[in-house]
């Protein structure tokens, strides 16, 4: 008798022949930091409301541009804290790394990380990791040009100093 | 200064630590952060590279903590260094005559060329006893050649304005032969205020 609940069971790559490796930020963060992202993140939707109503009033009586963004400003410090505090921990990723992000379906980028965050992913229910930076020519030399990018599943790999490239994986 | 491509430099690959010098020597002073952005790496690997720049005399050691860092003129010359393999003195004097021959056809044609070749100094590595030089460095001097016509003088003020090269740049880009990464070509000025010693080679020295 041929066990059928094997035979359409799933059969999981090791990780390190994924293409992609699953670095949702819901599973990577611990208790404490996903309750302060929740947090974070709920503000900044509020703030984003906040902005586009201030943007409807007359003028006189608007928020200045400067006091919006000085509040905006220091909502994504709280996040970046959190989301370079958890991707150093967790996957070993660190500020000023040069890193080439390969997501699917997606030109693989290249930057150096600046800024960390954590942003509301495409389908608004679930999080996605945002990294800021500037761009990497194609000679492999630094430019000036701002990056971003953000990703859930992706595989990603740093450039070492002797210019070898080795992959991040999430820690098991 | 030359560096081998693939040759690790305090175990950074050339490309990356000339780049870091590049960006660095912007401004004169620069701390462990601006130091860790301008190589690309966090200050757990960056710090290492940091203080062995500093044993070998690229880097100024700093009195405090709190004080930033200076580079030194080493350091200096790491950002204009060269990642070849380098050429030998027998292909560099046949680059030599090579210019000098592009140099008499630019002065017989001066239809594409406004810009007549006075002389060719060469300096450098060229004037050392090395065998294998990093690249052939020469200094040239460009006058007299034809007047240029008015719509030549305004094509060439837009062409500066746009970035783009002028008549003056493409005859220094013909005696550079198609070979950017083997010949550097300085105007005869900039040779005479680096105060370095050259030998000229073509035509003869302005008065």
């Amino acid at each position: 008798m041929p066990d059928i609940d094997n035979q359409f069971k799933r059969i999981e790559p090791p990780l390190s022949a994924r293409l992609f490796d699953s670095f949702a930020p819901e599973a990577l963060l611990l208790p404490e930091e996903l309750k302060a992202a929740k947090r974070g993140i709920a503000e900044l939707d509020r703030y984003h409301k906040k902005s586009v109503a201030n943007d409807l009033l007359p003028r006189k009586t608007r928020i200045s541009f400067d006091d919006m963004s000085d509040g905006r400003a220091s909502l994504g410090g709280k996040l970046e804290a959190i989301a370079s505090v958890a991707l150093k921990r967790e996957v070993g990723l660190e500020k000023y790394m040069v890193v080439r992000v390969d997501r699917d379906g997606i030109e693989a980028t290249q930057l150096q990380v600046l800024t960390f965050g954590i942003i509301r992913h495409y389908a608004g229910f679930q999080w996605a990791w945002q990294l800021d930076g500037r761009n990497v020519r194609a000679d492999g030399t630094l430019g000036r040009t701002r990056k971003h990018a953000g990703f859930r599943e992706a595989k990603i790999e740093r450039r070492r100093l002797d210019g070898t490239w080795e992959r991040l994986l999430p820690r098991p | 200064m030359r560096l081998k491509p693939g040759e690790l430099l305090f175990g950074v690959k050339p490309e990356i630590l000339v780049d870091c010098a590049q960006q660095l020597c912007v401004k004169d002073e620069f701390d462990v952060a601006r130091f860790c952005e301008a190589i690309g790496a966090p200050e757990s690997e960056a710090r290492c590279v940091l203080n062995q720049l500093i044993g070998a005399g690229f880097v100024e050691d700093r009195p405090t903590e709190d004080d930033p860092f200076k580079h030194t003129p080493l350091f200096r010359q790491l950002a204009l260094a060269h990642i070849s393999e380098g050429i030998s003195r027998e292909f560099a004097s046949m680059l030599l005559k090579q210019i000098c021959n592009k140099a008499e056809a630019i002065n017989s044609n001066p239809k594409e060329f406004p810009h007549a070749v006075e002389c060719i100094a060469v300096f450098g590595s060229y004037l050392s006893n090395k065998l294998v030089l990093g690249d052939l460095d020469i200094g040239v001097n460009l006058s007299g050649g034809r007047k240029l016509t008015r719509a030549e003088i305004s094509k060439d003020v837009q062409n500066m304005m746009q970035g783009r090269s002028t008549s003056e740049d493409r005859t220094l880009a013909a005696l550079r032969l198609r070979k950017p990464k083997v010949i550097s070509v300085h105007t005869l000025r900039e040779v005479l205020s680096l105060d370095t010693p050259f030998r000229l080679v073509w035509g003869t020295l302005p008065t």
